[in-house]
């Protein structure tokens, strides 16, 4: 499109920021917004993924033995004044903790969905950089091999997925570090081994944004939440993520206004 | 075996494993559990660049050039 559906819309109010940094959607929006939520899922459970509950905080505890606080520091948003729950700042934390125990003798594969925080700087003028968000993951873990055949194959999804309804994408490998320590050494390692690709659409005023991430951890969560291979050896894992907000900001932003407006019918249907 | 190559194995056996038990030749994959980590591809990155008299940028750094010992030698022989 060459008309800035976007900043029309965030300008006519159909798009709007919240007091807490995240979008709110209406009519066509949040229509569009309801149909590629469901339509993450229903893609999940296709492939296989169990559904798993994801409430809207998690423990401190959970966090701290992922490495998220030291990884990202400054980043966790407070749940609520007091308690030891934060937000969960990626949905796939949920998954590891009920992974642990049982030996795994086969690939296993959860999907999850929640609003997600996290404390980045926000401006009125970017929509695709939210303090607060949804997100649905899958999350597999297994053997090296499984996970990343799993991983490849999302990869290819995500990007089959943008194809079938209009949207133009590109998959590059990401330079930001999404797990462990952050800086060079890590980042150096991240590109070297592929660990991390991102799925980017054009999403007007947003620019061009990562909608979706497929990632390999390798056995980093495995370690620390004990989740072993039938064989004794720690398992790898990985994740396919797909950001809600930013999907619908690029299906406005790129699609004609009847395109949109069929995926707003199916999502009010 | 050149010297470049001779030079990165001693590096790697002595100064990266520090005398862990890991059996490393030219052709090792450096980058399974235990070998290179994100501190040791610093120091490997620093050790290439004095060897070879120049900086490597970021995006030189790339696994057809660091699988293994051999392959570094050949890149960066090479190359500089």
């Amino acid at each position: 499109m060459t008309t800035d559906t976007v900043g029309t819309l965030m300008r006519t109010g159909e798009i709007e920021w919240s007091a807490t940094g995240g979008l709110r959607f209406h009519g066509t929006a949040q229509a569009v917004f309801q149909w590629l939520d469901a339509a993450f899922e229903r893609l999940a459970r296709e492939h296989g993924a169990q559904p798993q509950p994801a409430p809207e905080a998690i423990a401190g505890d959970t966090l701290e033995r992922a490495g998220y606080f030291e990884a990202f520091p400054g980043m966790g948003i407070p749940a609520r004044s007091g308690a030891a729950m934060w937000l969960p700042p990626a949905v796939c934390y949920h998954a590891y903790p009920d992974l642990a125990g049982e030996p795994l003798d086969a690939t296993r594969l959860v999907t999850l969905a929640c609003g997600c925080g996290r404390n980045e700087p926000v401006a009125p003028e970017d929509p695709g950089r939210l303090q607060r968000f949804r997100m649905r993951e899958i999350v597999f873990v297994g053997s090296p091999a499984a996970v990343t055949a799993e991983r490849d194959a999302w990869m290819a999804r995500g990007q089959a997925f943008a194809t079938a309804i209009g949207l133009v994408s590109t998959l590059v490998p990401a330079t930001d570090v999404f797990f462990g320590a952050a800086g060079r050494g890590q980042r150096l390692i991240q590109q070297l081994k592929g660990l991390k690709y991102e799925l980017r659409l054009d999403a007007g005023p947003a620019g061009n944004i990562a909608a979706a991430s497929f990632n390999l951890h390798e056995s980093f969560f495995a370690r620390r939440f004990d989740i072993h291979l039938s064989d004794g050896a720690f398992a790898a894992s990985g994740c396919a993520a797909f950001g809600i907000e930013r999907w619908t900001l690029a299906a406005l932003a790129q699609l004609e206004p009847e395109a949109a407006a069929g995926l707003a019918r199916r999502g009010e249907s | 075996m050149t010297a470049f190559t001779d030079a990165l194995l001693r590096f790697v056996r002595e100064d990266l494993l520090k005398g862990r038990d890991v059996a490393i030749d030219p052709d090792t994959y450096l980058f399974a559990d235990g070998v290179v980590d994100s501190l040791g591809i610093l120091t490997l990155i620093a050790f290439v660049e004095q060897q070879c008299g120049r900086p490597i940028p970021d995006s030189e750094i790339v696994m057809e050039h660091f699988r293994s010992i051999r392959a570094i030698a050949h890149h960066f022989q090479r190359a500089s």
